[in-house]
């Protein structure tokens, strides 16, 4: 009679402890990325940018211009950059895969890249000859970096044109290995980030090589100026 | 066996149940708790016109040397009723981005500190003798323009132009825009699950009000237990948010949200023991129901 009733109670009180463990299993698997994505939201949210202004004694001057991402005028494949100057927001990166806009500033320093992702000054302006390299934190713009598969699409608007590229390679090399962000006579567009490491910063750097599909150097003056 | 599988099917659902529960319930807060509304409210509570007056008196000050431009001359001029009305802009600017994917625009416009600014310039002007020509009305248009961005930036406490710029906005708007869809979808959920655990044990009724009890509890614990736990050590506190106004207005929109939260899901845990308890007094009192056995 004992056993009978054991049978029928343990069950029960093992009841609570089971769904709990499984949910709690669950959700702590599930809740992984949404964190990682909340965390990456936060850390945009909260820079502080009237800590860098024209007048700040870092000598740093960041100029945050407004660039054209709708472009409805004529385009040409060729025609002539506008060279930005060292601090200043010149073009914004976007692509399918990746989860932001991300805003790209001309040269690269611990300030800007708190703004953005930050173009090497040492390699060409997007829409020239040559390897553009386009750098930024892991965790904000280029988080989702890792997402971008060899095909995918990757533009990038200027205020004189807007130039698509394909990913051909993903890449993983260490820091001090200069082979994807040296100059290259070959045009291409580097994107790299910080490997993700739960100890800290990482000496490896992960990120992919795009081949250009198009450019299209915007032609009409009066859309551009919109 | 046939015990068995129905205490399988009634664990299984009793999990999902647990699932869609706290997704009822944290759908519902945020529901409730994330609105122009509130947050207006909470701006008001907190005092983050005050916080932005102090942080811009600070601010201006700092940039005496650079500019040469008092902060008396923006101060006098930018009063904590002014800042409201600019703070309570940006939310409904905000939500409004956030719900139509429209632009954030708000009009920062200040007669008083034009005017301020304008009388000082003209008066450095005067006691130097300088000329009052283009390049003068340059640096005049230059020191307004760069008042009014100050402005924006700090009173933009809830940081909606950041988030906006970086498409975060865009992202959350259809998420935003369904919430109450979110909300009816998962109470319908639950609803479901429990017939789905009656039908389960329709052989002895009551046991279905052991289960929905248990998944009512362990859905209090699960979402009870981290609640609980930022708001007993404090955990908000520790972000590192270098403008007040903005650590003010996002750890109190947290504490709201976590309290609500924490709140909801006490009563859920006390409504899953409730069913427990009688549960078990009901099949004391009628021997012909028994218990689930394996």
């Amino acid at each position: 009679m004992a056993k009978k009733e054991n049978g029928g109670i343990l069950p029960h009180i093992a009841a609570p402890f089971l769904v709990f463990g499984i949910c709690a299993g669950i959700l702590t698997v599930a809740l992984i990325k949404p964190y990682d994505k909340l965390k990456v939201y936060a850390n945009l949210a909260f820079m502080d940018r009237v800590q860098t202004d024209p007048d700040n004694p870092s000598g740093l001057v960041i100029r945050d211009n407004d660039i054209i991402t709708a472009y409805s005028g004529k385009t040409s494949s060729e025609g002539e950059v506008i060279r930005p100057k060292f601090g200043e927001l010149y073009a914004i990166l976007s692509s399918p895969a990746l989860d932001l806009d991300v805003p790209v500033y001309w040269g690269s320093n611990d300030e800007l890249l708190e703004h953005g992702a930050c173009q090497s000054s040492g390699s060409v302006v997007v829409g020239e000859k040559g390897r553009s390299v386009i750098s930024a934190h892991v965790d904000t713009f280029f988080a989702d970096l890792g997402n971008l598969k060899e095909g995918d699409e990757v533009t990038v608007s200027t205020n004189y044109g807007r130039f698509t590229y394909k990913v051909s390679r993903l890449i993983s090399f260490p820091s001090t290995d200069r082979q994807y962000v040296a100059h290259s006579d070959m045009t291409s567009l580097t994107l790299y980030t910080c490997k993700r490491d739960l100890f800290g910063s990482s000496e490896m750097r992960i990120g992919v090589i795009c081949e250009p599909v198009k450019k299209a150097f915007y032609t009409d003056a009066k859309e551009a100026d919109k | 066996m046939k015990s068995a599988v129905s205490y399988l099917f009634s664990l299984i659902v009793s999990v999902m149940l647990v699932f869609t529960l706290i997704g009822a319930v944290g759908s519902l807060t945020a529901n409730i708790n994330i609105n122009e509304d509130k947050f207006h409210t909470l701006a008001a509570d907190n005092d983050l016109s005050g916080k932005t007056r102090a942080q811009l008196d600070k601010y201006f000050s700092s940039r005496y040397n650079s500019t040469g431009i008092p902060a008396d001359v923006y101060m006098d001029a930018i009063d904590e009723a002014y800042l409201d009305r600019v703070i309570n802009e940006y939310i409904d600017s905000g939500f409004n981005a956030l719900r139509t994917g429209n632009d954030i625009s708000v009009n920062v416009s200040n007669k008083k500190l034009e005017g301020s600014i304008d009388q000082f310039f003209v008066e450095s002007a005067d006691s130097a003798n300088a000329k009052i020509d283009d390049r003068f009305e340059q640096k005049l248009d230059a020191a307004k323009e760069s008042a009014y961005a100050v402005i924006m930036e700090y009173c933009d406490a809830y940081k909606f132009n950041s988030l906006k710029k970086h498409g975060v906005l865009d992202k959350l708007t259809p998420l935003f825009n369904r919430l109450d869809l979110i909300v009816i979808a998962f109470t319908v959920a639950s609803a479901l699950l429990m017939l789905l655990l009656l039908v389960i044990n329709i052989k002895s009724k009551p046991v279905t009000m052991f289960w929905i009890g248990v998944s009512s509890l362990i859905t209090g614990i699960i979402a009870g237990v981290p609640s609980g736990f930022l708001l007993a050590t404090r955990y908000f506190e520790r972000f590192t948010i270098k403008q007040p106004q903005v650590y003010t207005a996002y750890t109190s929109v947290m504490k709201q949200y976590t309290n609500a939260f924490l709140s909801a899901a006490i009563c859920g845990a006390a409504a899953g023991i409730c069913f427990i308890i009688v549960y078990r007094t009901v099949i004391s009192k009628n021997k012909t129901v028994a218990p689930t056995r394996v």
